[in-house]
C-alpha cells in the first residue's frame, strides 16, 4: 500500500521579489544607505522564511485562498506622484480639527504629504515626523530602532516583508522627562486605486516622558467599493523607557478590498505605563499580532479592542501578554460585535516567565452576536512559570437579550435604535477610554452606520 | 357592541407557555383617574401590566384591550410607548453601557419623529431631527429634580448597578421625559425604603397635577403606596379575575381582612 503523504501548501502564494526591484525601492523612497542595507537584509529574511501554513498553530483557523500575493506584489509602486495640492483640502480639514492638537500628521498612500509639530515641542528635541524624514535626519535613533528591538524582521513572514517596504509612517520620539499634554494625531489614508501600503510607526519615550498618539487609517472615498485586492502590511513598534506613560490608539477603517497585515508590539520598561486601545471597523481581512512585553518592574499594560465586523468579513486577532520581569500588571479587554456572515477569532495568552513573581494579569473577550450565520471563536490561554501571581481570564459570546429589547420597547424606542444602543452600550466602556473626543464620536458613528 | 370607555380591557384572557393566567378580565379606565390593582401573589397583576405593554411572551388567547377606541393587541410594545402607555417595570432591566442621558433621548426623539411622521402620512418630514440639546437638558434636568437625582445620575449607565430606589426613581424620570397619557406603575413600591417610597411617590403626584389627563393604574400588593397615591378606584385581581371593585376604603379593608374573604369558597 502506498503511503500518500500530504506536503501541507502555503496559504499563500508568494510574490517574484528580486534584488533589483528592493534596491530601485530604496533609491525611490530616498533612503540613506543605512536603510537601503536593512532593507536588503529584509529581503534575505524574507526569502528564508516560508509563507505562512494551516499546519501553524497561528494560522490555523485562517483561510487565505483567495488571497492573491502573487498578483498584489507586482502592483507595488516606487514612488507616489500626487498632483501639486491634491490633498490640501484634506489637509487643512485635519488641521483644522487637529488645532488644539500638539502635532498632527497627514501620509495619503504611503507619501507623506504634510505634517506639523508645535515649535515648543520641537525645542525639546521631540521629534514627530514621517520615517523618510526621520531616517535621514535622526539616523542615530532610528538605525538603532527600526526592526531590531521590538519588532523584527525574522518574526515572521509579513513581518519580513514589512521591513522591505516600510514607507510612510509615524516616528515619534520623546525625550527625558518631556510631557506632551494633549493628543498627537496621524492620520493614513488610502486611496480608491493604490494597491499596497506599508506603514510603520515607532514610539520611543524616553524615561519620564508622557505623551498620547491618536492614529487613524482608513480609505479615501467609498470604503466599500469593488476593487482589485489590495494589501496592508504594517508594523508598530512602541519602546518605553523607565516610568514613562503612553496613550497610544489606533482605529483602522480600511476598504474592503484590503488584506490587512500587522505586527505590533511594545516594550515597556521598568514602571512605565502603556494603554493601548486598538479598533477595527474595515479591511477585508485582518490579522493582527500584537504584543506587550513587560520586560521592566512594575510595568503597567492596559490593552483595549473594539471590532466590528459584517458581510464576510474576518477579524483574527493574536494578544500576547508576556510578564517578563516581576511585579507588572496587564489588564486586556477586547470586544467584538458580530453582524451578518462575517467572522472573528481572537486568541489571546499570557505569560508568565520565570522569576516574575507578583505577576497580576487579566485578559477578557466579549463577544456579541447579531447574526447567527456570524462565528465568534475565543480562545483565551495562560502559561505560568512562576509561582506568586494572579492570573484570570474571561470569554464570552452572546447574543442580544430579549428583555432589554423588551425594557426600551416600552419606551417607545424602536427596534433598530434598541440594537444600535445595545451595540453602542456594548463598546461603550471601551470607548470611553479614547482620550479625543473627535475619535471618539467617529467610531460611535461608524458603529451606528453598520448596524444600519 | 357598547360604546368603548377611554381604555378599556375587555374579557382578557392570556396564557404564558400555554398556562392560563388571565380568564376574563375586564377594566375601564377613564382620562385622568387613578386605580389601582390590588391582589395576592401569583394573581396575574404583572402579567396584565406586561400584557398591556405587549410584551411579546404574553399571549392573549382571547378578549380585547381598547386605547381611545382601538384595539392595541396588533401593535407592537414600541408603538403602544408611542401611543401614550408607559409601563413602570417592578424589576427594571439593566442597559450595560448606555447612558440615562443617551437612553432618554433615543426614547424622546422616537416619538418626536413617530409623532411627525404620523402627521404627515407616514413619512418621517426631513426637517424633523428631534429635540435639540439644550432643550433635552434642561427638560430633563427639569423632571432630575422632581425626583431628587443629582447631575451625575444623567451619565450614568441606565439601571446599571443602581440600588433599588435608584431604579425606581429611573423608571419615574423616564415616565416624566415621555410624558404618557396611561402610567402603568407595577409594584413600584417594592423594595423602597420609606423615603425613597415618599419621593418616587410624590414624582407620580407632580406629574399628575402637571397633566390631569393622564390617567395612573398602580398595581401593588400592599396598601402602604396607596397613602401616598391616592385612586379613586381599586380593583381586587385574584386568580386572573377582578372579584371587587371600590372606593379608596376597599385599600383599607384589604390592609385589615386580607384577600381570604374574596376567594371563591373551594368546591367541595
Amino acid at each position: 500500500m502506498a503511503i500518500v503523504t500530504l506536503k501541507p501548501a502555503p496559504l499563500i502564494k508568494s510574490g517574484e521579489l528580486t534584488r533589483e526591484f528592493v534596491e530601485a525601492y530604496a533609491v525611490a523612497q530616498g533612503d540613506p544607505e543605512w536603510l537601503a542595507a536593512r532593507r536588503l537584509e529584509a529581503l534575505r529574511v524574507f526569502r528564508d522564511t516560508p509563507a505562512p501554513q494551516r499546519s501553524d498553530e497561528l494560522w490555523r483557523r485562517v483561510d487565505l485562498s483567495t488571497f492573491k500575493l502573487d498578483q498584489v506584489i507586482p502592483a507595488i509602486s516606487a514612488g507616489v506622484s500626487f498632483a501639486p495640492g491634491a490633498f490640501d483640502d484634506l489637509a487643512n480639514t485635519l488641521a483644522e480639527s487637529a488645532s488644539n492638537s500638539p502635532g498632527w500628521m497627514l501620509h495619503v498612500d504611503g507619501g507623506h504629504v504634510q505634517h506639523s509639530l508645535a515649535s515648543d515641542l520641537m525645542a525639546q528635541g521631540v521629534i514627530f515626523t514621517d520615517l523618510a524624514t526621520a531616517a535621514r535626519e535622526h539616523a542615530e535613533v532610528l538605525e538603532k530602532y527600526f526592526m531590531t528591538e521590538s519588532v523584527k524582521l525574522t518574526d515572521s513572514y509579513f513581518a519580513a516583508m514589512h521591513g522591505i517596504f516600510a514607507r510612510g509612517g509615524v516616528v515619534l520620539i520623546v525625550p527625558k522627562g518631556v510631557t506632551i499634554q494633549a493628543p498627537l494625531r496621524a492620520v493614513t489614508r488610502m486611496t480608491a486605486g493604490h494597491r499596497t501600503e506599508f506603514h510603520h510607526t515607532l514610539i520611543v519615550l524616553e524615561e519620564g516622558a508622557q505623551a498620547t498618539l491618536v492614529e487613524d487609517y482608513a480609505a479615501l472615498g467609498d470604503a466599500t467599493a469593488m476593487q482589485p485586492q489590495a494589501l496592508v502590511n504594517g508594523a508598530v513598534e512602541i519602546i518605553l523607557g523607565k516610568d514613562s506613560k503612553l496613550d497610544y490608539v489606533s482605529i483602522q477603517d480600511w476598504a474592503r478590498n484590503v488584506y490587512n497585515f500587522t505586527t505590533e508590539r511594545a516594550h515597556l520598561g521598568e514602571g512605565s505605563t502603556l494603554h493601548w486601545v486598538v479598533g477595527g471597523m474595515g479591511s477585508k481581512f485582518t490579522k493582527t499580532l500584537l504584543e506587550a512585553d513587560m520586560l521592566g518592574a512594575r510595568s503597567t499594560a492596559l490593552l483595549s479592542g473594539v471590532f466590528f465586523s459584517d458581510g464576510k468579513q474576518q477579524m483574527h486577532i493574536d494578544t500576547q501578554q508576556n510578564h517578563i520581569a516581576p511585579g507588572c500588571k496587564s489588564d486586556l479587554l477586547y470586544k467584538n460585535a458580530l453582524r451578518d456572515d462575517s467572522r472573528t477569532v481572537w486568541r489571546g495568552n499570557i505569560r508568565v516567565f520565570p522569576g516574575a513573581q507578583k505577576t497580576d494579569g487579566y485578559q477578557a473577550n466579549r463577544n456579541l452576536q447579531l447574526s447567527h450565520r456570524s462565528r465568534a471563536d475565543s480562545i483565551p490561554g495562560l502559561e505560568i512559570e512562576a509561582d506568586d501571581v494572579r492570573c484570570t481570564h474571561g470569554s464570552t459570546v452572546g447574543q442580544i437579550e430579549q428583555e432589554p429589547m423588551f425594557y426600551m420597547a416600552t419606551r417607545g424606542v424602536p427596534e433598530v435604535d434598541a440594537r444600535r444602543l445595545v451595540v453602542e452600550g456594548f463598546f461603550a466602556p471601551v470607548i470611553d477610554r479614547i482620550p479625543l473626543e473627535e475619535t471618539r464620536d467617529r467610531l460611535v458613528e461608524e458603529i451606528s452606520r453598520k448596524i444600519g | 357592541m357598547e360604546t368603548p370607555k377611554w381604555f378599556e380591557v375587555r374579557d382578557l384572557h392570556v396564557n404564558i407557555a400555554g398556562k392560563p393566567i388571565l380568564k376574563g378580565l375586564n377594566l375601564s379606565i377613564n382620562a385622568g383617574e387613578i386605580h389601582a390593582i390590588m391582589g395576592p401573589n401569583g394573581s396575574g397583576k404583572s402579567t396584565l401590566a406586561y400584557t398591556i405593554s405587549g410584551h411579546p411572551a404574553y399571549e392573549v388567547t382571547g378578549g380585547d384591550i381598547l386605547f381611545k377606541g382601538e384595539s392595541i393587541l396588533g401593535l407592537q410594545a414600541d408603538a403602544r410607548s408611542r401611543a401614550g402607555i408607559f409601563l413602570a417595570f417592578q424589576y427594571p432591566v439593566a442597559i450595560p453601557g448606555v447612558t440615562v442621558a443617551n437612553f432618554l433621548r433615543t426614547a424622546v426623539n422616537a416619538r418626536i419623529k413617530a409623532d411627525a411622521a404620523a402627521k404627515n402620512g407616514g413619512v418621517l418630514p426631513p426637517q424633523v431631527k428631534g429635540v435639540t440639546l439644550p432643550e433635552f437638558r434642561k427638560t430633563l434636568r427639569d423632571a432630575m429634580k422632581i425626583l431628587r437625582v443629582d447631575d451625575s445620575f444623567a451619565g450614568r449607565y441606565l439601571n446599571d448597578g443602581f440600588s433599588g430606589g435608584e431604579k425606581k426613581r429611573a423608571e419615574i424620570l423616564q415616565m416624566a421625559m415621555l410624558k404618557p397619557q396611561l402610567a402603568v406603575l407595577d409594584e413600584t413600591d417594592s423594595g423602597l425604603d420609606i423615603d425613597a417610597l415618599r419621593i418616587v411617590s410624590e414624582g407620580v403626584n407632580v406629574l399628575h397635577e402637571r397633566d390631569q389627563s393622564m390617567a395612573v393604574l398602580v398595581i401593588t400588593h400592599y396598601q402602604r403606596l396607596l397613602n401616598y397615591i391616592k385612586p379613586q378606584f381599586v380593583h381586587v385581581l385574584i386568580n386572573g379575575q377582578m372579584v371587587e371593585e371600590g372606593g379608596p376604603e376597599l385599600a383599607l379593608q384589604l390592609e385589615e381582612r386580607g384577600y381570604d374573604w374574596l376567594r371563591e369558597p373551594e368546591v367541595a
